[in-house]
């Protein structure tokens, strides 16, 4: 059999042996992957990298060197600090009080009672909707006059015609209760994993020391479920950064920008305006977000908690 | 440990009450798609006192759903399709091999995952456009065909394979395909479902990056498709019509929940604990 070394090393990796025959090596292996990588990842943080620098927009049909412009122009405008800061009180207010209310469904609904298969489904089962369908469910709750919460909030007094989303105050309300109630059920699931692995003894001897629920639970259950609110928070900021969907169907962003978040923006600045150079810089500026973020995470974090 | 009677009637009440809440919106949404528009504003009911099917008909008449199921379900399927390939490869290649460059081929990976793509989503507009895909499926896959987070459950999967087992199947004369097949892959059986599960989730409800490489309805997913169907009635605001629509783009998804329930949550934590 002719043995055909693909893999342009000197000495042959241990697993490769030659009765493999045609061994494909390693690199075959992973070169689709890597195409696919390069293309659709590394690739366009270069691009936006050197588009970022450039200015092109409807009215620039020819790129023109800008220089750091775009960031800028970006910077100079109110609007953009607006959506910055959008974002990060949505992702603040969406992620912990998700968090903190999956935990507190998760001991609920951990006990042995009857219920409990119920509370499990009908709390999970929106983090499975696409985010445009709960947005579409959402939006008619928030309607005037028709929806189920104008509805509700009349025998409170209020206007049947008030216009939820058409609030600049309420509306980012509005959307982080609907958040909320999609997302918790997903950390739900992963704090109730976590508790039923929690070690039994830990607990017996909780209970032949005579301590109180509330006490067991800040001195033993929370800081064992240590490492699964660590996960759920970075995931859940990380989704939180990154909330657009919802807006398309709801707000378009509005009223005047309230509920606009970097994503929306930056949809509308790429493909609402065409205004390349701009969106460009915004991408890099992401980029650099997520980056920032996942190297605090798997450099640095990671190596924190304990196990 | 048995509560006390007391404690667990609390509990299945508290229970119920948190159910009930986060139901609320989901009935709410039945109701209406099942009710005839003049009785919208009819006292809350739950039950719809003439429960009709026109507003689904309504809905399928005013816009392509059927086309749309197909279209996300091909869109869904493909990318899976080529996602096992990628991810069994790459997971062997990360869990057995050794060669030059696997670490900073790794941090490739990590890479992927540290970079969502709604970040990209404008220079990899532009990579589409020359490439030519524009309003093409490809377009709306291409990107999703290698996975970072699935190659590394494949490589933890792959790694409980005893070495012994591979050795013994070299020598019986085993290529690496046959080693794939026969060796590697019954092990990953229960990662592979699971991350089926969890690729099929994320891309069925996949919304701006659909939006932005499609123009026209043919290829269009249910997410694109919804989300144009309640943007056209805004000035008309059929709601009936638009719950209907809606209903009819969750529907398979919940009941597909319900009979696989069990898997569906582990699929997720599986994948949530790398």
């Amino acid at each position: 059999m002719a043995i055909q070394p693909a893999a342009p090393t000197a000495t042959r990796p241990r697993s490769a042996s030659p009765r493999l025959g045609r061994w494909a090596g390693p690199y075959a292996l992973l070169l689709p992957s890597i195409v696919i990588l390069v293309l659709f990842t590394v690739w366009p943080m270069l691009l936006a990298a050197w588009q970022s620098l450039f200015r092109m927009n409807l009215a620039t049909p020819v790129p023109r060197f800008n220089g750091l412009g775009n960031y800028a122009v970006l910077f100079a405008d109110p609007v953009f600090w607006k959506v910055v800061g959008n974002t990060l009180i949505f992702a603040a207010t969406t992620a912990f009080p998700s968090i903190a209310l999956a935990l507190a469904l998760a001991l609920l609904v951990n006990n042995k009672v009857r219920t409990s298969w119920l509370g499990r489904t009908a709390i999970f089962y929106p983090a499975l909707l696409p985010a445009v369908s709960a947005a579409s469910i959402w939006l008619f709750m928030y309607t005037p006059t028709y929806g189920l919460v104008t509805r509700f909030l009349t025998y409170f007094g209020l206007s049947n015609t008030m216009n939820v989303l058409g609030d600049a105050h309420w509306a980012m309300p509005a959307i982080i209760v609907m958040s909320v109630w999609k997302q918790a059920g997903f950390y739900m699931v992963f704090y109730l994993a976590a508790l039923q692995g929690l070690p039994q003894d830990v607990h017996e001897a909780a209970i032949v020391e005579g301590a109180t629920g509330w006490q067991e639970f800040r001195g033993i259950t929370f800081p064992l479920l240590g490492p699964t609110t660590l996960f759920l928070s970075m995931s859940g900021i990380l989704s939180g950064l990154q909330l657009a969907d919802p807006l398309y169907i709801m707000t378009k962003g509005g009223p005047d920008n309230a509920t606009s978040t970097i994503i929306f923006y930056l949809y509308q600045k790429a493909f609402g305006s065409w205004d390349q150079g701009v969106a460009s810089a915004l991408s890099v500026m992401l980029i650099v977000l997520f980056l920032a973020i996942g190297l605090f995470h798997y450099g640095y974090l990671d190596k924190k908690v304990h196990y | 440990m048995r509560l006390s009677l007391t404690k667990r009637f609390l509990t299945n009440l508290a229970i119920l009450t948190v159910s009930a809440v986060w139901l609320i919106p989901l009935i709410w949404t039945v109701s209406t798609a099942f009710r005839p528009e003049r009785d919208l504003l009819n006292p809350i009911w739950w039950f719809p006192t003439r429960p009709t099917l026109e507003n689904f008909k309504a809905a399928w008449e005013m816009a392509p759903f059927g086309l749309y199921y197909i279209n996300t379900t091909i869109l869904v399927l493909g990318i899976l399709a080529v996602q096992m390939f990628t991810i069994t490869f790459a997971g062997y290649a990360f869990a057995r091999l050794k060669f030059p460059g696997r670490d900073s081929i790794f941090g490739l990976f990590l890479l992927q995952m540290m970079v969502p793509g709604s970040a990209l989503l404008l220079p990899n507009y532009i990579t589409m456009k020359n490439l030519h895909l524009i309003d093409h499926r490809l377009a709306m896959m291409l990107p999703y065909f290698a996975s970072a987070i699935g190659t590394l459950l494949m490589r933890q999967a792959f790694k409980q394979v005893p070495i012994e087992l591979d050795d013994a199947a070299k020598i019986d004369g085993c290529r690496w395909h046959q080693l794939l097949w026969y060796v590697y892959l019954p092990a990953a059986k229960p990662t592979l479902v699971a991350f089926s599960i969890v690729s099929i989730s994320a891309h069925w409800n996949e919304f701006l990056w659909p939006l932005i490489v499609t123009n026209s309805q043919n290829i269009r997913p249910l997410t694109v498709g919804l989300a144009l169907f309640t943007q056209m009635s805004e000035t008309g605001a059929q709601w009936p019509a638009i719950t209907a629509a809606t209903l009819l783009v969750v529907f398979p998804l919940i009941l597909l929940f319900l009979l696989f329930q069990r898997q569906f949550v582990s699929s997720f934590l599986r994948s949530g604990i790398k």
